[in-house]
């Protein structure tokens, strides 16, 4: 049985809380955890519960809707959306891995052993393959 | 008469015995202060805990004395006072183990992360609608007797008419219990809104209160009904029902709290020890909650970071001094 969905954020992170919303709503979505029709807690549930401002989690929730994962349901909170994914831009691989490797270098600066990150990307790959095998997705058109 | 005296005596030994259960239940903190595992077993704490539940029930002799003399003098809010004094004894108490328990404690080691369910959880709060159901049935019951009560009294007003109505047939007492209860449903809907209320805590405060609301609804309804019926409560009629609801609201909360072993409090909450002052007042301008889970017994506080908050205590304070020094003599 999958672990229960849960947001994890860190109020002295760097990285904007909003942005820590969206991406960890995001993960859970992308791995299946959250299923389409799920219902999310409304905004203001969810920033008392986080102890951040309403605007920032509906500035997340926002951002979500436009992603095409969430439908806004006005004072009903969010419910989880049946999603297709989009044909990838151009240059979206080229993106991807200059991301990655500025996660690496970052990881890497902050003192996390080579070996440690090596093993940890190729369990992700190893996850990640297994995911498409069972459930491939057909791009947009198909 | 003597079961008036019981009540009286069995308030202040209640509000006791409840300090010195809830201080176990909020075992995730050491009189407020997250604290590493191995102090709170340590001898030292033992001895900050024993000191804390001793004087917890010698607390309670100057209350019972208080009591006492109060109910001498033919004062009907004995007891009331009597807690009162217990309640700033227990929070003095409690203020002074928490600085012991920062002096010797060492820092625990904590994370700033913040964790909440995505999904329902298993056991979930009423509704805000399921909260303003008994509200509303109450209101709608009030303002029908109040309008048919204007129609056809002469008196100076429908509210003086009602009262004189219900008091005449004997259920004022039982009207003004119903009212009481009734402010119950009114704290909920408050902290159903603005605190963090998918806990263990959340659960047990929100549906008893629920609970209580209806059951005023219910002795307001009794009350009422009997009067416009033209049937006298008698006062050991009136003292019965009320007392039988009291003991079913009292029943669920304390069925709720032993079903509750700890109240987990919210990931949000677990690491706040720099917003609490002597472990008692929440104080957090970012926080938008406008209730928190308290760290002393049981229950909800004010966050004092928020404007709304002064008021709210404000008139908490003005509706206790009221009852206090108006209420009348037995």
């Amino acid at each position: 049985m999958p672990p229960p969905p849960t947001l994890r954020i860190d109020p002295a992170s760097t990285t904007p809380v909003y942005r820590q919303i969206v991406d960890g709503i995001r993960s859970q979505l992308v791995e299946g955890l959250l299923a389409p029709g799920n219902p999310l807690p409304t905004v203001r549930e969810l920033a008392l519960d986080l102890g951040v401002h309403f605007n920032t989690v509906a500035e997340a929730y926002r951002l979500l809707s436009a992603e095409g994962w969430l439908d806004l349901k006005r004072r009903r909170g969010a419910v989880v959306m049946e999603r297709r994914t989009p044909p990838a831009p151009p240059n979206a691989r080229e993106h991807f891995a200059l991301r990655l490797r500025q996660m690496i270098a970052q990881a890497l600066a902050e003192g996390l052993p080579a070996q440690d990150l090596a093993a940890e990307l190729e369990a992700f790959g190893q996850e990640l393959t297994n995911e498409h095998r069972m459930a491939p997705t057909a791009p947009d058109g198909e | 008469m003597t079961m008036l005296l019981i009540a009286m005596f069995a308030m202040p030994l209640l509000l006791a015995a409840f300090y010195s259960w809830t201080s176990r239940m909020n075992h995730f903190f050491f009189f407020g202060k997250a604290v590493p595992a191995e102090f709170a077993a340590s001898s030292q704490a033992k001895t900050i805990e024993n000191r804390y539940r001793l004087t917890i029930w010698l607390g309670c002799l100057p209350a019972l004395a208080a009591c006492f003399v109060l109910y001498s003098h033919n004062r009907f809010t004995a007891g009331l006072w009597a807690m009162l004094i217990e309640f700033l004894v227990f929070n003095f108490a409690f203020a002074r183990a928490h600085q012991a328990a920062s002096r010797v404690a060492p820092p625990a080691i904590t994370t700033r992360a913040v964790e909440v369910p995505l999904s329902a959880p298993a056991l979930h709060p009423p509704s805000m609608i399921a909260l303003l159901a008994p509200l509303a049935t109450g209101m709608v019951l009030l303002l029908t007797s109040l309008a048919l009560l204007a129609r056809r009294s002469s008196l100076a007003g429908a509210p003086r008419a009602l009262d004189a109505l219900v008091a005449a047939h004997g259920g004022e007492n039982m009207f003004a219990f119903g009212m009481g209860l009734a402010f119950a449903g009114l704290a909920a809907l408050l902290i159903r809104g603005t605190a963090r209320s998918r806990t263990p805590l959340g659960q047990n405060a929100l549906w008893s209160s629920m609970i209580a609301t209806w059951a005023g609804v219910a002795a307001m309804t009794f009350a009422m009904a009997s009067a416009w019926a033209g049937d006298t409560i008698s006062l050991v009629e009136s003292r019965s029902v009320t007392a039988t609801f009291a003991l079913l609201a009292l029943g669920v909360v304390l069925l709720r709290m032993m079903r509750t072993r700890h109240y987990v409090p919210p990931s949000a909450e677990m690491q706040s020890d720099a917003s609490w002052r002597w472990g008692l007042f929440y104080v957090n301008r970012n926080d938008p909650a406008l209730f928190v889970q308290c760290r002393c017994g049981a229950g909800y506080t004010l966050n004092y970071g928020r404007t709304m908050a002064w008021p709210l205590a404000a008139v908490f304070l003005a509706c206790l001094v009221v009852i206090l020094v108006t209420a009348g003599q037995r």
